[in-house]
């Protein structure tokens, strides 16, 4: 019973993770430039998580403060050019980058 | 086949419900595959099996399918199990605030069920095959068909992993699955020789290289290779 309501609390906060941003922000409409971040900084995450998946990369798992240079790297690719395969590979290398450093770091 | 003179002219083969389908069974050698790994790892947890499964549509999210359901098998609370999973979705704020726009004036139906199926894949298919001009009724017959056969897919394979799990070699190749799935997210979505060109070319890279920016070297040959394209090659 107990693991059947932890499954149906995680659900419902995921849905609202989900859910609740893109309801709240369709109320709130945002600045075009902030859409355009955020749109980015998803894009960032994505990035990531391809380079995490691969079998070359150095560390396995999703390292955070990797994650987030691969998001930075996105965003920033992302307001110079809308090349979509561009600004995705800005956050894999983003993303491969820090990882390499904090893999030789540690 | 000849059309007839006076036919009225057919629609576009094309339309937004065939690109969702398109779209959603181009998942199937990505996630199908990692749904039955999955499958397999959850019913080794001393987790009850149809809760095991029941995460799949509920949840369907992986990572944090595993994370709660490995967390209730070390014998952690539910709430506590539960905070985990959601944290570990929490990427998904950036997804669903990403794709805010694309929800604004859609019908509350697609509101409302929509967002449950915003995961990496869907909202990489929306962002690569779908301009950001379309039309909202092209975005929600896209959004919605994708998403439900991605939820029906992974469901199914989940189950197929639980219930196959112990017939199937204990330690399964985890280290393709990722990679094939986010290939299976790639690939449709070329249109030119040359795109196929750059990815292969990319990959090829990362995998020759050896050491740790290897994946780096496969990110900027792709990224080379895709801005060596011609403007008006792109669609």
């Amino acid at each position: 019973m107990s693991a059947l309501a932890a499954l149906l609390l995680a659900a419902a906060g995921t849905y609202a993770l989900r859910g609740l941003s893109t309801f709240v922000f369709q109320v709130h409409a945002l600045p075009v430039s902030v859409a355009t971040i955020l749109r980015l900084a998803a894009l960032g995450v994505l990035g990531s998580l391809v380079a995490a998946s691969l079998p070359v990369a150095p560390t396995a798992g999703i390292d955070g403060l990797a994650s987030m240079v691969g998001v930075l790297a996105a965003i920033v690719a992302g307001r110079r050019t809308t090349n979509l395969p561009l600004v995705m590979c800005a956050g894999v290398g983003g993303y491969a980058v820090a990882d390499a450093a904090l893999a030789l770091l540690r | 086949m000849h059309a007839h003179p006076t036919a009225t002219p057919r629609p576009p083969s094309y339309t937004p419900l065939r690109r969702g389908v398109r779209a959603g069974l181009s998942l199937v050698p990505g996630i199908g595959p990692l749904g039955v790994a999955l499958g397999v790892a959850l019913g080794d947890l001393s987790v009850d099996g149809t809760i095991a499964w029941l995460s799949a549509p509920l949840l369907t999210a992986g990572s944090s399918q595993l994370v709660l359901m490995g967390q209730l098998h070390h014998g952690a609370g539910p709430m506590a199990a539960a905070a985990l999973a959601v944290l570990t979705n929490s990427r998904f704020v950036l997804y669903g605030a990403a794709l805010a726009d694309r929800f604004t004036g859609q019908p509350a139906w697609f509101r409302w069920l929509a967002p449950h199926f915003v995961v990496d894949q869907t909202y990489g298919l929306a962002s690569s095959r779908l301009a950001a001009d379309e039309p909202p009724a092209v975005f929600r017959s896209f959004f919605a068909v994708s998403g439900f056969l991605l939820w029906v897919i992974w469901s199914v394979s989940v189950g197929v992993g639980l219930l196959a799990g112990p017939i199937l070699p204990a330690q399964l190749p985890l280290e393709f699955v990722l990679p094939a799935m986010f290939l299976g997210l790639i690939v449709p979505g070329l249109r030119t020789g040359r795109e196929a060109l750059a990815v292969v070319f990319g990959g090829a890279l990362t995998l020759v290289g050896a050491g740790p920016l290897a994946v780096v070297a496969g990110a900027l040959a792709f990224a080379a290779a895709s801005s060596a394209r011609p403007a008006a090659a792109r669609s």
